[in-house]
């Protein structure tokens, strides 16, 4: 499971980057590739007060490609700057040389993270494209300057408010915006539970999605993602696409099923948060069940501490008199499993080979039972508790018990 | 890691840019993988039975696990019959000869011929090339032959001809001293000029041989090793900075040598060349496996790709003249200092190497031998000999008679070159988990091991084992013993398990760390307990972790004192040199070792404290 603060830290990378520069270029047809607009000016084209960032000609071949490279984004280096962009190539007789060919390249430094942009890159060739193929927009000479003040707008809005949305005329706007682009979140399982980070229910509006609504609502901490599936009646792909939806903005986290019969270990980790004060107080007002005062964080820490292996959360309970101490221990073992430092033990029954042929066990079942499949794997898919599974695999001596 | 999908090598001669070699035969998108795994999920999404008996259609898991093997070899027919298709498509044209051709002269849905303009940039200055084309990234480090020549050529002419001639004679058996005037010559003369030399050279042999070569190569004036990248959402700036800094600039250099002393690239890349135009050679199988077969550089460029992207370490041989280890270190500082400015932070999460420790090998010691220079360290060859993981680095310097700051670099390169792990001393009093990041899907290949090697051991009797912390010592009757040390070293080495550490944490009463006495305490107990109605708010049982002993107040300092009060010399001064160590920041061992004491003068001291006022961690 990721950690909680490093995911909060990938959440700033997705914060789109700065743009340098964008320019228009075409395949003149009697001087070869060639800028037409640039915004700032002089970013590209010398003139004789300043040098430019990027010296085009010797770019020009990937700006304006080969005809098999167009329709491609195509992301060129140079020395500090990246110029990403994406060639049209459109055949028509009507053209000279029987083709007209254009690209709108956006220039970035060249450490910048672009991922953000590349959908919008793609958008404006596509819809550049279609405005030039319906009217000729880009090769009539007449709507030039337009060219130059959409060029221009589209700088200032997508830097300034990530989104831009320009008129071009009658029928059709162009519209932009830019999305941050997170990392892939990590597939969803069944067996898993998530906690909500933010309320769901305040940013839900009437435009979600209705799978994701019906599913929201019960998003408690305490129900897995097949069981919310049923709950909501929504198919169970459908449930864990929407889990990974949630996941990679953020807005929950993945813990393992609450049972008494579980086990926890520490993380070295844990030694950390004995100078992080906030912690200790975010521990302490998260763990207190009603309102009654939670014990002090000595107290709480110590109960970290003797989560072990080979305890179940009930022996734990009955050894330390837990239940006399004012917390809620769902809330108590989550906490620490978000923070990192205890983390679930499970339990691998594994059968090992060869055995008896014989066994009375289920073949499915048995063909779990190769220690790769832990409880709450195995309890989730055969809809059975993990007291009910414990019955039938005492019964069998053969199999063993791998926790990790 | 990084996603590599494969390494190409473009040539530029007078006569045009020239697409020379790509390994592997055919690339495996990512995307590809993921696609097929993502169709696999809808299928079952909503298939009509979620619990079906067919393993293959379980959610998730399975199919990784169990078919993984058949997926990809699935997915490589697939990508064969894609490929076939958008042939076909792009050409209209049926014929046999076409498609062959085709698959010859296409890689990632581009004709080759296109890749090679691709890769051969105009701007001459350029040190670092990354183009990007949708989701493929090429990154290389072109390099420019200087070929204006025509001006200079007759002065250096006959230079040139010795210098062939020298080249000629030993070809690739070149011997020392030759080797010694070559270098000279290439750092005398600048490289500047040797390029000359060497283009000068190559435009000759090349002339030479093009009367019985089929095509008319001119002399080289550009060659760009190309490694092509396929990275994550956001991972794109990291994995080409790991592949340039790593690879690409070191091995591109060593070529740029090789090609500048004796015009290694130029030559081999011919070879290449008059392979792939053999009309004789019809398949890319037949291509990919005769030029292996015939070109040391297509080996290396094997050799390279195999270790990379399988993340290892690629120990080549350019011309059997250039030796390169290259990898992309598993450990590199953090460049991050935004949430801490502190100076040495970027190396926090490297493991810590201490006197106690020891090194635990990750292959078999001969295996290291064989891979090492012929003038390596004499000390790092002998502690590989002698190394075993129940010595600590401290006794090995004494048996290697080395300090201890030699024996740690010694030990960070091995690390560094993953030869090797820091553990702490396998011993039978330590208590050992199954590893949280175990990999079970590898369990079926350890059991495999344990009959083979440990027949009196069962490898699932010894997981389950661990499911409750016990030292070792007590489960192991004495016959068994060695080879049981020895499995748990295999485990140990493959991450299955891991050792568990016992810190030791005083925990004192509240009132003490605020800096009450007890009556104080008691007195404001019962007014905050008065006014606010929060009776169970605290009471004189609560406890407080001790601060760390530089910052205790006077009162924590009493109190602790107050143990030893009554207790014998020896006893006091023992107690007040280990009082700093039971912050949780230490755990056993180390103790021990920092103190040079034996575990009963350890438990002596604990015994003082009563079970309240100690907290044992095991983690």
């Amino acid at each position: 499971m990721q950690d909680y603060a490093q995911q909060a830290s990938e959440f700033q990378a997705g914060i789109p980057p700065r743009l340098v520069s964008v320019f228009y270029s075409v395949f003149d047809p009697s001087k070869g590739p060639k800028v037409v607009f640039e915004v700032p000016e002089g970013s590209i084209i010398s003139t004789e007060s300043s040098t430019s960032i990027i010296d085009f000609d010797s770019i020009s071949e990937y700006i304006i490609p080969k005809q098999q490279l167009c329709g491609h984004l195509v992301n060129i280096c140079t020395e500090s700057y990246k110029v990403m962009g994406f060639p049209v190539y459109i055949r028509d007789n009507k053209y000279e040389r029987n083709a007209f060919m254009f690209n709108l390249s956006f220039v970035f430094d060249r450490e910048a993270d672009t991922s953000s942009y590349e959908p919008v890159v793609r958008k404006v060739a596509r819809v550049l494209t279609s405005l030039e193929t319906e009217n000729e927009f880009l090769s009539k000479e007449a709507t030039n300057n337009v060219m130059y003040n959409i060029i221009e707008q589209l700088l200032e809005d997508l830097n300034s408010y990530c989104e831009c949305q320009i008129p071009i005329n009658s029928a059709n706007t162009i519209n932009l915006k830019l999305f941050p682009t997170y990392r892939n979140p990590p597939p969803v399982y069944d067996y898993q539970v998530p906690i909500c980070t933010v309320n769901l229910k305040a940013l839900m509006d009437d435009n979600w999605d209705i799978t994701m609504k019906k599913i929201a609502t019960h998003i408690n901490g305490i129900h897995h993602v097949k069981k919310i599936a049923e709950l909501a009646d929504v198919d169970y792909g459908l449930a864990r696409k929407c889990m990974e939806h949630l996941l990679y903005y953020g807005c929950i986290i993945m813990i393992d099923i609450f049972q008494f019969s579980n086990v926890y270990a520490v993380k070295p980790d844990i030694m950390g948060i004995i100078e992080d004060e906030t912690v200790q107080s975010e521990c302490k007002s998260y763990v207190r069940s009603n309102d009654a005062n939670p014990p002090s964080f000595a107290k709480l820490f110590s109960l970290y501490c003797l989560l072990k292996h080979g305890l179940t959360l009930k022996e734990w309970v009955q050894e330390n008199q837990v239940t006399s101490l004012n917390i809620d221990i769902r809330r108590f073992i989550s906490f620490g499993v978000i923070k990192g430092f205890i983390y679930r033990v499970h339990k691998y029954p594994i059968l090992p080979e060869p055995h008896n042929q014989q066994s009375k066990l289920p073949s499915q079942l048995r063909r779990l039972l190769n220690g790769k499949h832990h409880y709450d794997e195995i309890c989730t898919m055969e809809g059975c508790s993990a007291r009910k599974l414990d019955e039938i695999l005492v019964a069998e001596p053969e199999v063993k018990f791998i926790w990790r | 890691m990084v996603n590599l999908l494969a390494i190409l090598l473009v040539t530029s001669s007078s006569g045009g840019s020239h697409f020379v070699f790509h390994y592997p035969k055919v690339p495996q998108r990512r995307d590809e993988i993921e696609q097929a795994r993502r169709e696999n999920d809808l299928d079952e999404e909503f298939g009509d039975d979620l619990l079906e008996n067919d393993v293959i259609t379980w959610p998730y898991g399975l199919t990784e696990d169990f078919d993984n093997w058949s997926l990809r070899s699935r997915l490589e027919e697939d990508n064969e019959d894609y490929d076939f298709n958008s042939k076909k498509q792009a050409n209209n044209n049926t014929g046999n000869d076409e498609i062959e051709y085709n698959e010859m002269n296409k890689l990632f849905g581009f004709e080759t011929r296109l890749l090679a303009d691709m890769f051969c940039p105009k701007h001459k200055d350029l040190t670092k090339f990354q183009l990007s084309v949708d989701d493929l990234t090429f990154v290389g480090q072109p390099v420019f032959l200087n070929s204006n020549i025509d001006t200079k050529k007759r002065g250096i002419y006959s230079r040139g001809r010795d210098l062939r001639k020298k080249i000629d004679d030993n070809d690739n058996s070149t011997n020392l001293d030759d080797d010694e005037g070559l270098q000279e010559q290439l750092s005398d003369t600048q490289n500047e000029e040797m390029s000359k030399i060497s283009s000068s050279v190559a435009s000759d042999h090349s002339n030479a041989s093009s009367t019985h070569s089929m095509q008319q190569h001119q002399y080289s004036t550009f060659f760009h090793l190309v490694f092509v990248l396929e990275p994550p959402e956001l991972e794109l700036c990291r994995q080409v900075d790991d592949i340039y800094n790593n690879i690409i600039s070191k091995l591109t250099s060593a070529l740029r040598y090789e090609q500048l002393r004796c015009g290694y690239v130029r030559k081999e890349a011919e070879l290449m060349l008059s392979l792939r135009e053999n009309s004789g050679i019809s398949t890319l199988d037949e291509l990919m496996e005769i030029t292996l077969e015939k070109s040391s550089l297509a080996r290396t460029i094997r050799k390279v790709y195999d270790a990379i992207s399988n993340d290892c370490v690629a120990h080549i041989l350019i011309n059997d003249y250039i030796d390169l280890s290259l990898q992309i270190p598993p450990l590199v500082p953090t460049i991050n200092f935004s949430d801490n400015d502190m100076i040495g932070h970027e190396y926090s999460h490297y493991p810590v190497i201490a006197p106690y420790h020891t090194l635990l090998l990750l292959e078999d010691p001969e295996e290291i031998l064989k891979n090492m220079p012929l003038d390596a360290n004499p000390t790092l060859v002998q502690l590989v000999q002698i190394l075993t993981p129940t010595q600590r680095l401290a006794d090995l310097c004494t048996l290697l008679d080395c300090s201890l700051a030699q024996m740690f670099r010694l030990a960070a390169h091995l690390i560094y070159w993953r030869k090797a792990k820091i553990i702490d001393v396998i011993n039978l009093r330590n208590v050992y988990v199954v590893s949280p990041t175990a990999d079970m899907n590898l369990l079926p290949t350890y059991i495999e091991y344990f009959k083979q090697h440990f027949p009196n051991l069962d490898l699932v009797r010894i997981l389950d084992s661990f499911s409750t912390l016990r030292p070792q010592v007590l489960m192991v009757n004495k016959e068994i013993r060695t080879m049981y040390l020895e499995a748990i070293t295999y485990l140990l080495r493959n991450d299955v398990v891991v050792q568990l550490h016992a810190y030791i944490l005083v925990m004192i009463p509240q009132y003490i760390k605020k800096g009450y006495t007890q009556a104080e305490y008691e007195e404001k107990l019962r007014n905050s307990g008065d006014s606010e109605g929060h009776g169970l708010a605290s009471s004189m049982d609560d406890t407080a972790i001790i601060s760390p002993f530089e910052k205790a107040s006077d009162n924590e300092t009493e109190w602790l004192n107050n143990f030893v009060s009554n207790q014998p010399k020896e006893t006091v001064a023992l107690f007040k040199r280990l009082i700093k160590y039971f912050n949780g920041k230490h755990h056993v061992d180390e103790i021990l070792f920092r103190e040079s004491l034996k575990p009963r003068d350890l438990s002596k001291i604990l015994k003082l404290f009563n079970k309240d006022q100690l907290l044992i961690v095991l983690c």
